[in-house]
């Protein structure tokens, strides 16, 4: 993770040097603020590089904030002192997606593009909304995946973060209804949900119960960053590496020692660099005018193809990277510095 | 005699509280305009006031949360007693509602159905408390702490039994939405607010002055009308002297006939209907959802802003001013932090540590002081006459 | 202390002659305890019958790190007071070390030990000279001490917004805590070592019995000569220690430590000592009801979910209930057999 900042560094100065020529960015004096799901997460701490790697680019200021808590009202809070610093563009990745719709559109009514990245906003609360891929794409590759893995049979069980956690709850939905819906997954006995709060401890427990509770358990999923090194070192300490494989939504370095350990044939994530990287050229497109958030509106980003503004299920709109980097024991060390 | 007064009513928290209100305020202030004349240089396109009274009291909203509750705590510190379930009391309550609502409504009225929710949701908070007062009041040889770290974890564990991981929300319902009312503004006061706007290639901005409206919070209102009760009940009626006599001498108290019991039964069920009611803010708070998670680590809010509010955990002394103020404190300092400062939510909960333990710590070194400089002068005394 | 044992040893001819159960269980606070312990393991085997013999070592090894947590609480309570800050120290504890190692100043194991201890020498003293010399209720002190770590942690000059994983420690130390000794993982002998030091300490040495002084009542400690200020300090110091320790060990067993980690645990540290007797009004309380209790206590932690698999809403729930229950079961007991005590000498 260190190395970020040095590869972002690089990048900016390279950056640096190169728009040197051209006199007014696009994004001179927009300010973006950054909103995410809680403080001192590594996930959202790349998230923001790709922000700043922006920046660097589009010449807008940032500021960003999570609350401590991971609630509702702390990320209102931080909002509001956003919209007191008078702010252009507002991403947020809510905790609760229903809860800041109020706080999001006293927002709007001041003039200010509300954008969600990575959790989305209610549509009524928001301007535009920046996933990596549909949940649905998300959720089916983690169990074709495991499935794989699994040779199309056996236990197969989910190890999410919080109950209430509104995107793992979501990827787990398509799941199950995949799992349901698909003749080729008939074989494959699911055992339901444990959750381990996204706290290091706990998951390692619920998986040890899980694994305690079936000894011939063959898969587990693990959509959430934080749980994914826990589900893995348990695991490990039970002695299961080859009989029980996982798979799931993890940063490369977390997972690099346990990949190449055979826990994991492949997990997978977006790049959350990119993520940021995008949101903040949208947000600033919008912002000056140049991108109308309506269906069918196409963006220009570096190093991107065919971004378009969709409407999603919810009835409001949405913009898809369709960008999933899986992680094997071959890919692995590449992604180590970055995520 | 004068200087005595003078350095009795300094040591008063009260005026403390407010004199650290001020310090704040104007430390904020001073660093905003330093601030402001920094963008003009990085010619930002506008600069306005970030740090005022309208935004502080536009914004007062998250910071008011927990003020309910932290009343109702006052009641049990005063009595010498903690309760540290309320948060999850508050959720469960709000929960509950949430969940006979949906009930409700296809039986009845939509209004009838949301007032009888709110009952429900209050009789869930008050059913707390009462299973807290009297689990504590039967097992007085364990702290009452210990007693509600347990019954914490049960309210959070049936609260999650009850509505699960999704947070519950009635969509285009006019009438549950009305329950954002509680907490969003509804008065307006316009104003003029001086704006500085950098022209592109200028050099110098221009100076302008818009119209902005500051929305008063009604749960700032709401806040207002309950601790007036409270400062009523505690502070100018038999039972406030009651109840901070039960926190001076619990036994004194029983002998001189108070039903101790009864009277630390019915405060703790006070105490969870205003964790209840919290709740019902909560909800209206979060845009009309309810989740499960709601209203974690709020206990510990709350105790901070009584206990800076010179309630001391002990019993017997505190004042409803002085709990008031500390919730203002608290709400300028993270707001001026925020904003002005820029400083991360973290740095908060570092600032907020360091208060809790001055604001305890302060007390008694004062005492400290005057009572040596008592006995400094007693000594002068006896040695001159 | 020596008060009772002179009680004891005045009531001794009597209790020979007729062997009275319930004194006896008063006296041995554990048995009742182990009683629940028994009941709740019966119960669990007759739903998972293996369940026994596969767990035996994660609860001895999950309840270690609690373990030594709670016998440095034992010494807090002991004086009557107690500290909520027991968590939020051993994060930071594990933070600082694991940041340490990260930026290779520190890679011995023995270094890592010495750095958690210290940073939890420091928390300690500081909460501990001002609950006695400032006065201060050792409720708001340790809430406050609970904020201040938790909110140093995702500073900059500490974690940042990153994590300690496992790519950032070095590979003896990862191994070290969970290598087995005749079958059992280390941890657990460190733990009962800590144990075993922090009993003897408070049974045999002067210091250590006017710990149980100082809690049962101060002012008689103070007129025997007993230097009840600094002896309260030294309490919490021996409770940060511990959680130092823990913090470090924590590290070891699972690789990585985050922001926000162990929270609420102080809940089940405090509880493993209340289980075991211990009173939280000071003056009495013995180091193996502590280690019955944390054994209670992973007990409930580890079978809970094996019982309620797939039904996550339901552990939170009965873990809640259980413990209140134990802690309530374990006072009604005790008050029967103090009645029937008083009764017994006719009063």
């Amino acid at each position: 993770m260190k190395k970020i900042l040095s590869v972002v560094l690089a990048l900016v100065f390279c950056f640096a040097l190169m728009s040197a020529a051209t006199a007014e960015k696009a994004g001179e004096g927009l300010t973006i603020g950054i909103v995410y799901k809680q403080s001192g997460n590594a996930y959202f701490q790349a998230g923001v590089s790709g922000f700043e790697k922006a920046a660097e680019e589009l010449g807008f200021t940032l500021m960003h904030d999570g609350p401590s808590d991971s609630s509702n009202d702390g990320q209102e809070r931080i909002i509001r002192n956003y919209i007191d610093l008078g702010v252009d563009i507002l991403c947020i990745s809510a905790n609760d997606a229903a809860g800041l719709v109020d706080v999001c559109n006293e927002a709007r009514a001041q003039g200010i593009i509300v954008l969600s990245w990575d959790a989305k906003v209610d549509a009524e609360g928001r301007d535009l909304d920046i996933e990596p891929a549909s949940a649905k794409a998300i959720g089916v590759q983690q169990l074709e995946s495991i499935a794989e893995t699994m040779g199309y049979e056996g236990k197969l069980a989910i190890v999410s973060a919080g109950a209430t956690a509104p995107n793992q709850n979501l990827w787990i939905k398509y799941i199950e209804e995949e799992l349901e819906a698909n003749e080729a997954y008939s074989k494959i006995e699911y055992l339901g949900v444990v959750y381990g709060d996204d706290d290091y401890s706990k998951s390692y427990d619920v998986t040890k119960a899980l694994i305690d509770k079936y000894p011939d358990l063959k898969g587990l999923i693990v959509p959430t960053t934080n749980g994914g090194p826990a589900v893995a070192k348990c695991i490990q300490d039970e002695g299961k590496v080859g009989q029980i494989k996982m798979t799931g939504l993890t940063l490369a370095s977390d997972m690099a020692d346990y990949i190449k350990a055979g826990i994991a044939d492949a997990t997978f994530l977006w790049n959350p660099i990119e993520l940021g990287y995008v949101s903040a050229y949208v947000g600033v497109a919008l912002a000056n005018e140049e991108l109308t958030a309506e269906v069918g509106a196409t963006i220009e980003v570096p190093g991107f193809e065919g971004l378009e503004i969709i409407e999603s299920d919810d009835g409001g709109l949405i913009l898809y990277l369709n960008k999933l980097n899986p992680f094997t024991a071959e890919t692995v060390d590449a992604w180590v510095d970055i995520l | 005699m004068k200087q005595k007064k003078i350095c009795q009513r300094l040591i008063r928290w009260e005026t403390m509280l407010v004199v650290l209100l001020i310090v704040l305020w104007v430390v904020f202030d001073l660093k905003d305009a330093a601030s402001q004349s920094a963008d003009i240089a990085n010619r930002k396109r506008t600069i306005k006031d970030v740090f005022n009274l309208p935004n502080m009291i536009s914004g007062i909203g998250p910071y008011m949360l927990y003020g309910f509750m932290a009343l109702g705590m006052t009641l049990i510190l005063g009595m010498g007693g903690i309760d540290i379930s309320i948060g999850a009391i508050g959720a469960m309550s709000a929960a509950v509602m949430a969940v006979c609502y949906g009930v409700f409504k296809s039986a009845m009225n939509p209004s009838l159905a949301l007032v009888l929710s709110a009952v429900c949701c209050l009789i869930t908070g008050a059913a707390c408390g009462l299973l807290n007062g009297a689990l504590i009041t039967r097992f007085r040889e364990l702290f009452p702490m210990i007693i509600t770290l347990g019954t914490q974890l049960l309210y959070r564990g049936l609260t999650y039994l009850l509505i699960g991981g999704k947070p519950i929300q009635y969509k285009d319902d006019t009438v549950w939405e009305s329950l954002k009312m509680l907490y969003n503004g509804s008065i307006k006061v316009e104003y003029s607010e001086k704006v500085l706007k950098m022209a592109k290639g200028a050099t110098e901005p221009t100076e302008s002055y818009i119209t902005s409206t500051m929305s008063i919070p009604n749960i700032l209102l709401w806040f207002f009308a309950f601790a007036l009760i409270f400062f009523v009940f505690l502070h100018l009626t038999k039972w406030g002297r009651q109840l901070f006599a039960i926190g001076t001498n619990r036994e004194a108290s029983r002998l001189s006939g108070v039903r101790v019991a009864n009277f630390e039964l019915i405060m703790y069920m006070i105490c969870g209907i205003t964790a209840a009611i919290s709740g019902m803010f909560y909800i209206g708070s979060a845009s009309g959802t309810m989740r499960a998670d709601a209203l974690k680590g709020y206990e510990m809010y709350a105790i901070a802003a009584v206990v800076l509010g010179g309630f001391s955990t002990n019993g017997g002394t505190g004042n409803i001013i002085g709990v008031i103020l500390s919730m203002f404190v608290f709400a300028v300092m993270k707001k001026g932090m925020g904003t002005v400062f820029l400083l991360i939510e973290n740095a908060m909960d570092l600032a907020v540590g360091v208060v809790l333990i001055v604001a305890s710590l302060l007390p008694n070194i004062l005492e400290d002081i005057s009572i040596k400089r008592r006995l400094h002068r007693q000594h002068k005394e006896a040695a001159l006459s | 202390m020596s008060e009772m044992n002179n009680k004891a040893s005045k009531q001794s001819p009597k209790a020979k002659k007729k062997f009275d159960f319930l004194t006896f269980v008063v006296e041995h606070r554990e048995i009742p305890l182990l009683a629940v312990l028994a009941l709740l393991l019966i119960v669990v085997t007759l739903f998972i019958p293996t369940y026994l013999k596969d767990n035996y070592v994660t609860i001895l090894r999950n309840s270690s790190i609690n373990l030594v947590m709670a016998a440095g609480m034992l010494c807090v309570l002991l004086i009557g007071s107690i500290d909520i800050s027991v968590a939020a120290v051993l994060e930071l504890a594990a933070v600082v070390a694991g940041v340490l190692m990260r930026g290779g100043q520190v890679s011995s194991i023995l270094g890592m030990f010495a750095i958690g201890i210290g940073i939890g020498i420091i928390a300690g003293l500081i909460n501990g000279t001002l609950v006695s010399f400032g006065r201060v209720l050792p409720i708001i002190v340790t809430l406050g001490m609970t904020y201040l770590a938790r909110g140093l942690i995702p500073m900059n000059f500490l974690l940042g917004m990153e994590k300690i994983s496992s790519i950032d420690l070095v590979d003896p130390f990862k191994s070290f805590i969970l290598q087995p000794v005749l079958g059992i993982p280390l941890i657990v002998y460190i733990a009962l070592a800590v144990v075993l030091i922090i009993g003897l300490f408070l049974k045999y040495t002067t210091v250590g019995r006017s710990i149980y002084a100082t809690g049962s009542n101060p002012e008689a400690a103070q007129m025997r000569g007993v230097k009840v200020k600094w002896i309260k300090v030294l309490a919490h110091v021996i409770c940060g220690a511990t959680a130092g320790m823990a913090g470090i060990m924590r590290l070891g067993f699972y690789n990585a430590i985050e922001k926000n980690a162990a929270t609420g645990q102080e809940m089940y540290v405090i509880a493993a000592c209340v289980l075991g007797g211990v009173s939280v009004m000071g003056g009495y309380g013995k180091i193996t009801g502590v280690v019955v209790g944390a054994i209670l206590v992973a007990t409930i932690d580890s079978a809970i979910p094996q019982l309620f698999t797939g039904q996550t809403m339901m552990t939170d729930l009965f873990k809640g209930l259980l413990i209140l229950a134990a802690i309530l079961l374990n006072v009604l007991v005790q008050r029967a057999t103090n009645k029937r005590n008083l009764l017994g000498r006719g009063i």
